[in-house]
């Protein structure tokens, strides 16, 4: 009893100190968006600012449209996060209890395209969105225009799939006893209505989770965003922290209370979702 | 189970057709790539077509964005039967991204405002057009400071027209020179008066430096540049040869460059990182001189430090000299409409238009016919600006020149934190280096 209080205290100590080293980047950056550019360019280091002032806030939100910015990126995030459960969720379930030819090539592949980096296929995603039929002035063989560029459209399609999703929605239906396939079987359900009447009302779990990934992961996405657009209707919010930096300087205590507006979206949404988040690892049986 | 199928068919085609229609249906994305199209509006031209171009700039500061508005704008105006679209992408690799994806996908952009060094790799590849057979008659290119339209140059080909010089001057702090001693109207000129200078100005508590008098950067992705800067002092060409690639960083005359930044270092200095200019010591009132551009002279001078600092001539050794960026126009090896992209450029090149950007922007005109009104506006500063543009070299136009940059910045770091000395360590780079050419 007494060795376990000991090993309790040390896990303690061990996991605050590892929360404290995760934390810092984040209460330097809520910190610095307080601090004038002279304290933070000083060689005296405060941690607490010598006068907080919601200058920066005030200044970086006037410094562009921000608004605009942030339509854009709610527009985008939530476009892909809605699409992407559907189509990631639909194709989880078929891997995961359709018996066809070439599902497990077609894993596979889709296994290879998760250790595949985003930096290697951006370019022929650009091509793709770029030479897309009947868009942006191309013909149906896809010349003549610039297709999908720079319209949320371009900047949506190539973030709805995912190997990930997939990957994570096969496993967790994986763990659906298969007796309720057959009792739907006999109650008459085809494929399509087990997946939307019994599947899918009962992922919840696997839903916020992928819901939370792919919505962090699109909201903090520069590169897609920096190719695919190129005028301000379209410009995302992590591209307009590019506003505070010159060639050769960064405007730090703008950037940064930019930057803890651009990160609150995302806490909120990590917790309202962060019950079913450990759910849905546990059950997917990711660890 | 049949006609199910054929719902969710029909559902994924309509879903199909209305992303494709809503593609369609912006109007933005058809000005991406240049292209001629028949308006019946068109004032300007005989034909009633109008030619789009797409200006693509680093940076994306405000002011500049404005101003590049403004001048489209104005350029329109003049000239109905082009419609040139502004965009903008921030400095460094996204730029790099952003060009090659344009290029690797046949929609660059028409015009492109980029650096110096990016002539070194996009002119071998024909990415930016030859300007030859449009300056050879154009009544502008006797005007231009020699010096701009040198640094465009690539084997006796103009590809780039200046259009912001950034010359790097030596900027001191006046108030500290007086309390130091030191006349705060004769700043140094020389190796001999720097090293004088600095060690009157050193203040020391202990062994700790608390306010030095160079405020040389001892790490960062900019210690190519300061290298460089002492290097061509002593009278070396570049880093590197660009006519014939002859590595230049191991000379005697740079061993001996290295050598005087190491010498600075040693009598003490502040550490910074030369990657951000914001930590330069000086501008917190640690260091008494510098080297910086006219923006960082304006930032400065207009915070802590106003009033109390000045511009002084580039030093020599055995040459004056110092750095000069440079930002160009470049027209796209691609793009079908190139006579209306020189149309662009010349406009903006003219006396007028550089006269409004050093309004608007503060930047030096770039022709000797605005030399005299330029420095008769602000004579003690502009008048260094000058000699500065005049005598400034840039990065070295060759298409390796990033792996020099990160080779020399690894030795400059050793040399300046003592792990290796000044000859071992440029030796090591200079060998480095000839591995790239060697490979190319």
């Amino acid at each position: 009893m007494k060795h376990r209080k000991v090993y309790h205290g040390i896990w303690v100590v061990l996991m605050t100190i590892a929360s404290l080293v995760m934390l810092t980047p984040t209460i330097m950056m809520f910190v610095t968006s307080f601090k004038t550019m002279e304290e933070i360019k000083s060689p005296v280091f405060h941690l607490i600012p010598e006068k907080f002032s919601l200058v920066n806030y005030i200044d970086a939100l006037a410094s562009g449209n921000w608004l605009l910015y942030f339509r854009n990126s709610l527009i985008i995030t939530v476009s892909a996060v809605i699409f992407s459960l559907l189509f990631n969720s639909i194709a989880g379930y078929a891997f995961a209890r359709l018996r066809f030819r070439g599902s497990k090539i077609l894993f596979s592949l889709l296994m290879i395209g998760l250790m595949m980096p985003a930096q290697v296929t951006m370019l022929p995603t650009f091509l793709i969105m770029a030479k897309f039929p009947l868009a942006g002035g191309n013909n149906i063989l896809g010349q003549g225009g610039t297709g999908l560029i720079n319209t949320f459209v371009g900047l949506i399609i190539p973030l709805v799939s995912g190997s990930y999703g997939i990957f994570l929605c096969k496993q967790f239906y994986e763990n659906f006893p298969r007796a309720l396939d057959e009792a739907a079987e006999i109650d008459g359900a085809g494929k399509w209505r087990t997946y939307f009447q019994i599947y899918l009302p009962n992922s919840k779990a696997i839903l916020a989770t992928l819901a939370l990934t792919k919505g962090v992961a699109v909201w903090n996405d520069y590169l897609w965003p920096l190719v695919m657009t190129n005028s301000d209707e379209h410009k995302t919010v992590q591209l307009a922290l590019t506003m505070f930096k010159t060639e050769t300087t960064i405007q730090w205590n703008q950037m940064m209370a930019a930057a803890v507006l651009i990160v609150l979206p995302m806490i909120i949404l990590f917790l309202l979702a962060q019950k079913y988040f450990v759910q849905g690892i546990v059950t997917s049986g990711l660890k | 189970m049949k006609k199910r199928t054929a719902i969710l068919c029909a559902v994924a085609v309509s879903v199909t057709m209305m992303l494709g229609i809503t593609g369609c249906g912006n109007q933005g994305n058809e000005e991406l790539v240049s292209s001629v199209e028949t308006s019946g509006e068109s004032a300007g031209s005989s034909d009633g077509e109008i030619t789009k171009l797409v200006f693509l700039r680093a940076g994306t500061e405000e002011a500049k964005k404005d101003y590049w508005t403004k001048v489209i704008e104005a350029f329109e105006a003049d000239n109905p039967d082009i419609d040139i679209e502004y965009q903008e992408c921030p400095y460094g690799n996204d730029f790099e991204t952003k060009l090659n994806t344009g290029f690797a996908s046949g929609t660059a952009p028409d015009v492109i405002n980029f650096t110096m060094a990016s002539m070194g790799t996009r002119v071998p590849l024909g990415q930016y057009a030859s300007l030859d057979e449009y300056v050879e008659n154009w009544e502008g290119k006797d005007d231009y400071l020699e010096n701009a339209l040198k640094l465009g140059t690539i084997n006796d080909s103009l590809y780039g027209l200046a259009v912001f010089a950034d010359p790097r001057v030596l900027i001191y702090n006046k108030e500290m020179f007086e309390e130091a001693g030191l006349d705060p109207e004769n700043p140094p000129t020389n190796w001999d008066e720097l090293l004088e200078a600095q060690e009157k100005l050193i203040k020391k508590d202990g062994d700790a430096v608390v306010q030095t008098g160079m405020g040389i950067p001892t790490s960062g992705s900019n210690m190519h540049q300061w290298f460089s800067i002492f290097m061509e002092q002593n009278g070396v060409k570049n880093l590197v040869d660009e006519d014939d690639n002859t590595v230049l960083i191991n000379t005697p005359e740079a061993i001996e460059a290295a050598e005087f930044m190491q010498e600075l270092k040693e009598m003490g200095v502040i550490q910074w990182d030369s990657t951000n200019s914001d930590q330069n010591p000086f501008s917190t009132g640690l260091a008494a001189m510098t080297f910086g551009s006219d923006q960082d002279f304006q930032t400065w001078n207009s915070g802590a430090l106003n009033g109390k600092i000045a511009m002084a001539s580039p030093l020599e050794n055995t040459t004056q000299a110092t750095f000069c960026g440079m930002s160009f126009l470049f027209m796209s090896g691609e793009t079908e409409h190139k006579e209306e992209v020189w149309r662009f450029m010349e406009y903006v090149s003219t006396a007028e238009k550089m006269w409004e950007r050093y309004e608007e922007l503060g930047s030096a005109p770039l022709r000797e016919s605005l030399k005299d009104k330029f420095i008769a506006e602000d004579p003690e500063k502009n008048q260094v600006i000058y000699e500065s543009i005049n005598c400034g070299s840039g990065s070295p136009k060759v298409s390796y020149a990033n792996s020099v940059y990160n080779i020399v910045n690894e030795a400059m770091e050793k040399i300046m934190y003592g792990v290796d000395n000044p000859e071992n360590a440029l030796n090591t780079g200079a060998e480095k280096i000839q591995e790239e050419v060697d490979s190319l």
